[in-house]
């Protein structure tokens, strides 16, 4: 372990555990207050329906934060710069206002408890069960995951704790308050969350400017610091600096010093170098425009290393300049992950909308809101609260590129942080902070995943069988049996599932291939009542064969992982497949869509008061 | 199965998205700044103009103006179009 961090650990005594214990029993005991509202169904899954817009604001923007994110998004905002922040920008408010006021009032004066549920309604058994089963399976995956990684990559680095004991903790708390308070205990515990996770951010994000010297300081200071290179090379002897330093120079670089960067654990590769370049702007590069240099100096460093060592053209690097750090917007052809059309296009109008509307884990807070105008505020007041996020998360990133410059793993910078400014009692309240964020993500992951499984998949199986639907006695016994199990198994499977990188990717990668789809059935299922059940089915089915079409095809778009460039085609390849397909088929009878469609719901009265009926 | 894809309909959707990618990559970037801009005024307009007050502020508890959900979205917005302008 690195020193900083170990010290970092070893100084949590005292005050910094006390605050982390206190912690933990206060939230079990906040949680399971909420058991005795608890009576059906309705009571577990949406809260009774009486939540209050500020809860429900503070509730989303804390389940979509994890304890990863305050890693993954300082150690991009150290290795890409701010463009990070569109995620939580351009990537989640508009989307929010969206969903506040085309979904959201839909979804709740339904009576729903889920997103597939509603799209059986709209649609057909066909499409709710397949949303339900790709819901219902990513988020029990996500569930083992996020309690691996973080116990295995946050707290084990960090403290140094067993990550088995971290995991079984998490379980034990989180699935106690989730079993016996439902929706309002997980609600109620964010809140808390919110703040502590709040509190601790800003103290890291003061602490880090105040070192830096401001915004000012930190601009100024980050445009002028050197480009490095870090450098991975492959040989079974010790390759020494000074040759990696004469093969940079000899390919045209004033390289001002090179070091061979921290091993953190005893089988890391020694070959590993941190190079500083006075520019990458040499003469080879002459006239071009920056995004041309760093593609010309890339090539070149690539040649200086496929020399050294055994590697040839396995060798490895990253170049780091910081000309665009402060850009928000990079043009269409970047060698960084963010280009403004992914970012707009496929972020800003397909990916962020689908998410905020179409992920049961944020959509729930708002079918439990006690009017409709809570549900909308809900959503608004999430928004606001997510735009301060990259300011505690992605700002301390990019501190930490004028703090330590040659750290050679962007995803160290907060942990590195953490380590080097925050003083006993802060620290102990930004762990707290880290678990904050972890148990929210994780409790409602599990809600959600209990409510699609309960309703969606189970109801719907019980339906066809016996014929008859799950009465609210039923549901609540089953939603409870399914969190202790689903908690469990998350535990037992989460160190399995946390090493199968493959597993992962393949989820997250069959969730991408819904996401484009489902926001253009969503969409058109609310605004246009002539969709119907078999455009539905073919634009779901269709634009998932597309989005894997466009995966599959190398060299379409121009980035090395075009997801947000597939989402966008996706969705607009589904939005006509869906309009086609159901101008050429039968619409659905009035009756079956009463109060689902935009314009009926807006225009009838008398669907209205049906409505106000069945929601009352 | 990739290969086959690649082959077949690879060159089918090379002369599809392969001009788009030409149009866009010839954007100057104070257009793209604009288009972020727009994303975020067009829908600050479309909820105070194109929404009508009595759907947004359905149920709200009183009529005033803290409570109209009108306001919160630009002022929820504004920061936004703030850091864009500038950054």
């Amino acid at each position: 372990m690195d020193p900083n961090i170990q010290e970092a650990a070893s100084n949590l005594a005292g005050i910094d555990v006390t605050i982390i214990v206190m912690y933990m029993i206060g939230v079990f005991i906040l949680g399971t207050y909420f058991g005795k509202y608890v009576k059906s169904a309705g009571d577990f899954f949406v809260a009774s329906r009486a939540l209050p817009f500020w809860a429900i604001g503070m509730s989303i923007v804390v389940s979509d934060i994890g304890a990863m994110d305050f890693v993954a998004v300082a150690g991009s905002a150290f290795t890409d710069g701010i463009a990070v922040a569109n995620f939580d920008w351009i990537g989640s408010m508009p989307a929010m206002v969206f969903a506040a006021f085309i979904f959201v009032p839909y979804f709740w004066r339904s009576g729903v408890y889920t997103i597939p549920e509603w799209l059986g309604r709209r649609y057909n058994a066909g499409v709710q069960i397949i949303h339900a089963a790709m819901w219902g399976v990513f988020l029990l995956t996500m569930l083992s995951l996020m309690l691996w990684v973080t116990g295995d990559e946050l707290m084990n680095t960090i403290l140094g704790w067993d990550p088995y004991w971290v995991v079984w903790l998490m379980v034990l708390i989180t699935g106690v308050y989730t079993f016996s308070g439902g929706l309002s205990a997980v609600v109620m515990v964010d809140v808390v969350q919110l703040i502590i996770m709040f509190i601790g951010g800003i103290s890291l994000l003061v602490l880090s400017m105040w070192e830096v010297g401001g915004p000012v300081g930190l601009q100024e200071k980050i445009t002028s610091t050197e480009p490095r290179v870090i450098i991975e090379l492959h040989d079974e002897a010790e390759i020494q600096p000074a040759t990696v330093e004469e093969a940079l120079s000899q390919a045209g670089f004033n390289v001002t010093g090179l070091d061979r960067a921290p091993m953190r654990t005893k089988d890391a590769n020694p070959n590993r170098f941190v190079a500083r370049l006075e520019t990458v702007e040499i003469e080879a590069t002459e006239g071009a425009d920056i995004a041309a240099i760093r593609t010309k100096a890339k090539g070149l460093i690539e040649g200086a290393l496929a020399g050294i060592g055994d590697g040839g053209e396995e060798n490895g690097f990253q170049l780091r300049t910081y000309e665009s750090h402060f850009k928000i917007l990079l043009p269409h052809h970047t060698d960084k992950p963010y280009p403004w059309t992914g970012i707009v296009f496929g972020l800003g109008i397909v990916l962020a909308v689908a998410y905020m509307s179409g992920n049961q884990a944020i959509v729930q807070r708002t079918l439990g809101a006690r009017s409709e105008w809570d549900a909308k505020g809900g959503m608004l007041f999430g928004g606001f609260l997510k735009s301060f996020i990259p300011l505690m998360v992605a700002v301390p990133g990019l501190c930490a590129v004028v703090l330590i410059p040659d750290l050679a793993e962007g995803d160290r910078a907060v942990p590195e942080m953490i380590g080097l400014l925050l003083p006993p009692g802060l620290k102990g309240l930004m762990f707290v902070a880290l678990f904050a964020a972890l148990m929210s993500s994780v409790d409602s992951t599990l809600s959600s995943a209990t409510t699609i499984w309960t309703t969606d998949l189970y109801g719907r199986l019980r339906q066809f069988i016996t014929g008859r639907e799950m009465d609210e006695k039923h549901g609540l016994f089953i939603g409870r049996a399914f969190t202790v199990i689903f908690i469990i198994l998350a535990g037992f499977l989460a160190p399995w599932i946390g090493q199968q990188e493959g597993l992962y990717v393949f989820i997250q990668t069959a969730l991408s291939l819904f996401q484009g789809p489902t926001l253009a059935i969503l969409l058109l299922g609310i605004i246009w009542k002539r969709a119907n059940r078999w455009g539905g089915l073919a634009g779901l089915v269709l634009g998932v064969g597309f989005t894997t079409t466009l995966n599959m095809v190398d060299g379409l778009f121009p980035s090395d992982d075009p997801f947000l460039f597939v989402a966008w085609w996706s969705f607009v390849f589904s939005l006509i497949v869906t309009i086609v397909v159901s101008l050429l088929t039968p619409p659905e009878p009035e009756e079956k869509i009463r109060g689902l469609v935009w314009g009926q719901v807006m225009k009838d009265g008398e669907i209205q008061r049906v409505l106000g009926e069945k929601v009352s | 199965m990739s290969e086959w894809i690649n082959s077949t309909l690879g060159p089918l959707l090379e002369q599809v998205f392969g001009p788009i990618d030409m149009l866009l990559t010839g954007v100057y970037m104070p257009w793209a700044k604009l288009v972020a801009l727009a994303y975020f005024i067009g829908t600050m307009a479309w909820v105070f103009i194109g929404l009508k007050k009595e759907y947004v502020n359905l149920e709200a508890p009183s009529n005033h103006i803290w409570h109209d959900l009108r306001f919160w979205t630009v002022i929820s917005m504004t920061p936004h179009v703030i850091v864009y302008l500038y950054l």
